[in-house]
């Protein structure tokens, strides 16, 4: 019996070393990869701050749920490379959730705008943001906001339609693996 | 008043180390914060500064020594330094330090942002 192809998708995988995953992204995942990531890249926090922010994001957001009597989580995808030659100066870092295809619009232009601001035009973003903040987790702009601002790069996003109504949405980054340089302000 | 004291963890979620000390006017929160219910963890917290500063009225050495907060956390530690600034503007003495990793760009420009957003002092201490 072979219900899946595992080694199809181990070699699919292999460009991403740290980390592939597919399932729910509740408490408990995004602490352990969370505590695994932090531990795995102590020189760079970047890599663990924009997990924390976009985990964060596919765990609210995903129209994917697992269902639970305890829980209710979104269900995403996440592939982090590190290790290979092609990745020696950065990681890259890929995660991924179903949304509602009517979004698709709101957040390309939101992450279009993100793109073309400058740094300082973030971090105003970011205050404006975090000052209309209610104190909940409703936070999928800003998460969008401090990814591009840790790690000083566009966000790339890609999406591919499901059927008419919902569409697989990746956001890909590159991180930087040199050590930052304190006085960069 | 009563002290608050929380064991910090990182088991599920990350929970930071609080320990505030209404005796000796000083307060400290240490390690990272990602909460389950972050408005419901910061509250009580926020209510002690609040009581601290319009009972006790003493001098309130607050201390930080967090590595990482997440977006909703930061809306908290901001709501926690407005207090602490009209404490100050209402003749409260009020000392904040910060310890950061000195190569952590990223946690300086979110010092540097809570301090213009809320016009206090923050001593930066690199380690």
């Amino acid at each position: 019996m072979n219900l899946i192809d595992l080694y199809t998708y181990y070699r699919n995988s292999q460009d991403y070393s740290l980390v592939a995953f597919k399932g729910p992204f509740d408490k408990y995942i995004i602490a352990a990869f969370g505590n695994f990531i932090f531990q795995y890249t102590l020189e760079n926090k970047k890599i663990f701050k924009v997990f924390m922010e976009l985990a964060q994001n596919v765990a609210y957001y995903s129209i994917e749920r697992k269902i639970s009597e305890t829980q209710n989580t979104g269900v995403g995808s996440l592939a982090i490379g590190s290790g290979l030659e092609k990745h020696k100066d950065f990681y890259v870092f890929s995660i991924g959730n179903q949304i509602d295809t009517k979004n698709l619009t709101i957040l390309e232009n939101k992450c279009r705008i993100i793109n073309n601001a400058t740094k300082d035009e973030l971090r105003a973003f970011k205050r404006q943001e975090r000052s209309l903040l209610p104190g909940t987790n409703d936070n999928a702009h800003i998460g969008l906001i401090m990814s591009s601002l840790i790690t000083n790069s566009p966000i790339d996003i890609s999406s591919v339609p499901m059927n008419n109504e919902i569409s697989f949405f990746t956001i890909n980054l590159k991180i930087d693996k040199s050590k930052p340089i304190s006085n960069e302000i | 008043m009563k002290d608050i004291y929380i064991q910090g963890s990182n088991d599920v979620y990350f929970v930071p180390t609080v320990k505030f000390e209404a005796d000796k006017g000083k307060c400290l929160i240490e390690g990272e914060s990602f909460l389950a219910e972050t408005v419901k963890f910061y509250t009580p917290l926020i209510e002690w500064i609040e009581e601290f500063s319009n009972q006790k009225k003493g001098a309130l050495d607050f201390t930080f020594k967090l590595t990482y907060f997440n977006t909703s956390s930061s809306k908290c530690i901001l709501d926690i330094l407005k207090i602490l600034k009209r404490y100050e503007n209402n003749n409260g003495r009020v000392s904040v330090c910060w310890h950061y990793d000195e190569d952590d760009s990223d946690m300086r420009e979110a010092l540097d942002d809570y301090m213009n957003d809320t016009e206090i002092k923050i001593n930066l201490i690199p380690y």
